[in-house]
């Protein structure tokens, strides 16, 4: 693949791969760095990808995997914010706002084990087919299915347990 | 309980087993947001409206740029930024024109194009010779990498290929890659036929995408854009008569004739009589014009021609015998 075509094939891609990059690391600096890294890769081996079916996949799982190094290698505690958003004493009496159910979410989210969270965020926020989720995280379009539903069961699972509402 | 919400629920179920449709997510989406909130599981409704959030959160838009800019310092030769600008209004300008055949460089890449009625030779840096037919493009590197030496092409090219047992030559014309030693082959693939075609004049070639055939002296192979079948057959003895200006003809049928016309003459033709397509032509041309070539034809077969524009026909009844 020559520049021109790189640019218009693969320079699209990175709205995807920084949201991605962003729920993996949880750092909006770090996900921006992550995913210049990962066309700076891309690039260095363009001439290879015309043998690639699927350049998307490609990079989504290369984002994955680097990110997945990365958190390895983080030395830092992340701070823990379910007891921040929970202990945050909400008032149970006005009405929950939108913020207040995204922040709820959000902390759930961040106690989900990394390839639940990963299933979560390929289907419902960037709404990729389950074949290709497949292809990026390296497991069976059944066992992709199975970690979704987890997933999916822990949120509510973990919803009523903090918030006492199903 | 009604049908609908019979219907909801059962959707629901599905959703958390992780079987539900992007469409059906929509759904469930806009149920949840539409319905009163006492009506609906809170924690539903609270993951679909952080995903929506998630959806439409605004992206660090230099990152673009800063991705733009970093991909163009990231060739080993420094590229000074005068030079950048440079290429970037020529690139700017190009573009609303079409076609331009002046070679520019764009992070150590050299492109050489040719217009609809222009052919030209390069020299790429190991000493190989590529002839350039009409509407084509080579893209090629100032030099080598260790290893290997590649180009992309598009459109038609011969290809005489310098000896290098170390290096192969690696020609990209879109998916498919032909890969050489020391050879000399005609290269062919224009997007509207959408095929890659070769033939082999000398020496030995391996051509192909993820499946490759080994081809030889004689040998012609087309593979299709969209399927991974390789078809090999008898190399067409005009295939590079753009370049040698000779049309050569053995025994050959009406249609490989009509065919290589077509090609020659950059000429749509059109037969009315099916069955003088069987007929046999011999001969030969050396950089004939139109009206010598279809002069020769038409007597030796006792047929007639017309020439509308860019549009010939060819009738008659049968062929002489």
């Amino acid at each position: 693949m020559h520049s021109e075509e790189f640019k218009k094939v693969l320079l699209p891609l990175w709205p995807s791969l920084y949201r991605f990059a962003q729920s993996l690391l949880n750092d909006k600096q770090e996900a921006e760095d992550c995913v210049q890294e990962i066309f700076l890769k891309l690039w260095s081996r363009k001439d290879s990808l015309d043998s690639i079916e699927n350049v998307k996949a490609f990079s989504m799982q290369m984002t994955r995997n680097l990110c997945l190094d990365k958190i390895k290698a983080r030395k830092r505690v992340v701070l823990d914010i379910t007891r921040q958003v929970i202990g945050s004493g909400v008032d149970l009496q006005r009405q929950l706002e939108d913020k207040d159910l995204v922040d709820r979410i959000e902390a759930i989210m961040q106690q989900l084990p990394e390839q639940q969270r990963s299933l979560i965020h390929l289907r419902n926020i960037e709404g990729i087919e389950m074949k290709e989720i497949a292809e990026i995280t390296g497991l069976s379009v059944e066992h992709a299915r199975v970690t979704l539903s987890r997933a999916r069961m822990a949120i509510r699972e973990l919803y009523q347990k903090y918030y006492g509402q199903r | 309980m009604d049908k609908g919400k019979a219907a909801m629920l059962e959707m629901f179920d599905r959703y958390e087993k992780g079987s539900t449709s992007l469409d059906e997510d929509q759904v469930i989406f806009d149920h949840v947001t539409n319905e009163q909130p006492e009506n609906v599981s809170e924690s539903l409704r609270a993951q679909f409206i952080y995903f929506n959030n998630k959806k439409n959160e605004p992206l660090p838009k230099e990152l673009e740029s800063q991705l733009h800019a970093k991909l163009v310092n990231s060739s080993p030769r420094q590229v000074k930024v005068q030079l950048l600008l440079r290429i970037a209004a020529i690139l700017f300008v190009c573009f609303g024109i079409g076609w331009f055949t002046i070679p520019y460089v764009y992070e150590n890449e050299l492109t050489v194009s040719t217009g609809p009625a222009e052919q030209t030779r390069v020299v790429l840096p190991d000493g190989t010779i590529v002839f350039l037919n009409s509407s084509s493009e080579l893209i090629y590197t100032k030099t080598f990498s260790d290893h290997d030496r590649v180009v992309h092409l598009k459109g038609e090219a011969y290809f005489d290929v310098h000896h290098d047992t170390l290096k192969p030559f690696i020609i990209y014309t879109g998916k498919v890659t032909t890969e050489v030693l020391g050879t000399s082959f005609n290269l062919r693939y224009y997007e509207n036929e959408k095929l890659s075609e070769i033939n082999v004049r000398s020496g030995q070639v391996r051509f192909g995408t993820t499946k490759k055939v080994m081809l030889t002296t004689g040998q012609r192979a087309t593979q299709g854009l969209h399927d991974n079948a390789i078809e090999v057959t008898k190399s067409y003895p005009n295939s590079d008569a753009w370049k040698t200006r000779i049309l050569s003809f053995e025994n050959a049928t009406m249609k490989d004739v009509v065919r290589d016309m077509e090609r020659y003459f950059s000429l749509h033709i059109e037969v009315s009589n099916a069955a003088l397509l069987d007929c046999h032509f011999t001969g030969r041309f050396n950089d004939p014009r139109l009206e010598e070539f279809l002069n020769v034809i038409t007597y030796s077969l006792n047929i007639h021609y017309a020439v509308d524009g860019n549009t010939c026909i060819l009738s008659g009844q049968h062929c002489k015998p």
